[in-house]
């Protein structure tokens, strides 16, 4: 008799895979709309969590059951992707976007904000000026449109 | 990226509150004008690619960018007297501060 397909570590595998590529080609892609989910992507790691879960599942059935040598390492194999690809994601969501340097220099609260001449997208020198009655919100980013 | 858009989506709102918004980058000048057209921004990005201001305000971010230096996310509200009134030092490259929350930090600057 053939052995039936591995459907808990499939589905496991699959729903890691599910999470991570649709946090970047959809989270990253649809910003400022998803901004939430970008800060905390609580669907993607809910499913990653269910796709971990899936993949023990079809690895206790696989060692449980009578079954061919393949399917134990078929259920191994994915759940190890699995589990590799769900530590990836993580580290990248935890650790890697994590590490910015602490701004120990920088301009505090109740301090001057240094005054500077940068050209603007045009060329034009541009200066942070003061004017009566009007504020400036100086917004530095990481750049490489 | 997406913090630029959200404040290209609350321009009108900075701009009733008499605020100007400046974003300032590493980018070259050409870059920021693609930048500008893309966002079909109604404020001014400038160029700062030798770091001289990003140095000044203490935010180089050593090799942030695929080996480059860049500046780390940081906000400052200024106000009249060129006096920082609120700041935000990004703890994630994912995290900024949203429109709506700088928005109530001038809202509650006034009166």
């Amino acid at each position: 008799m053939r052995a039936r397909r591995n459907w808990p570590a499939l589905t496991g595998f699959g729903l890691g895979l599910l999470a991570v590529i649709g946090y970047f080609a959809l989270i990253v892609r649809h910003q400022p709309a998803l901004t939430r989910f970008l800060e905390l992507p609580v669907f993607n790691l809910a499913l990653i969590a269910l796709g971990l879960v899936l993949s023990y599942i079809g690895l206790r059935g696989a060692w449980a059951k009578v079954q061919r040598f393949r399917g134990r390492v078929v259920a191994a194999l994915l759940g190890a992707l699995n589990l590799t690809l769900a530590t990836t994601f993580c580290i990248y969501l935890f650790i890697l976007t994590n590490n910015l340097p602490v701004a120990a220099n920088a301009p505090a609260v109740g301090t001057r904000a240094p005054v500077f001449t940068l050209p603007d997208e045009t060329g034009r020198a541009t200066q942070l000026v003061s004017q009566p009655g009007r504020k400036t919100l100086l917004v530095f980013y990481r750049g490489f449109w | 990226m997406a913090e630029l858009q959200g404040l290209q989506l609350n321009e009108g709102e900075f701009a009733r509150r008499n605020t100007d918004i400046i974003a300032v980058s590493v980018d070259p000048v050409a870059t920021n004008a693609e930048a500008v057209r893309d966002l079909g921004a109604a404020f001014h990005i400038l160029s700062d690619p030798e770091m001289k201001v990003i140095d000044t305000y203490g935010l180089r971010h050593r090799e942030g960018h695929e080996g480059e230096d860049v500046a780390r996310p940081a906000s400052f509200l200024i106000d009249d007297d060129g006096v920082v009134i609120w700041r935000n030092l990004a703890e994630s490259i994912r995290v900024r501060p949203r429109p709506e929350d700088i928005l109530a930090v001038i809202d509650g600057q006034r009166g």
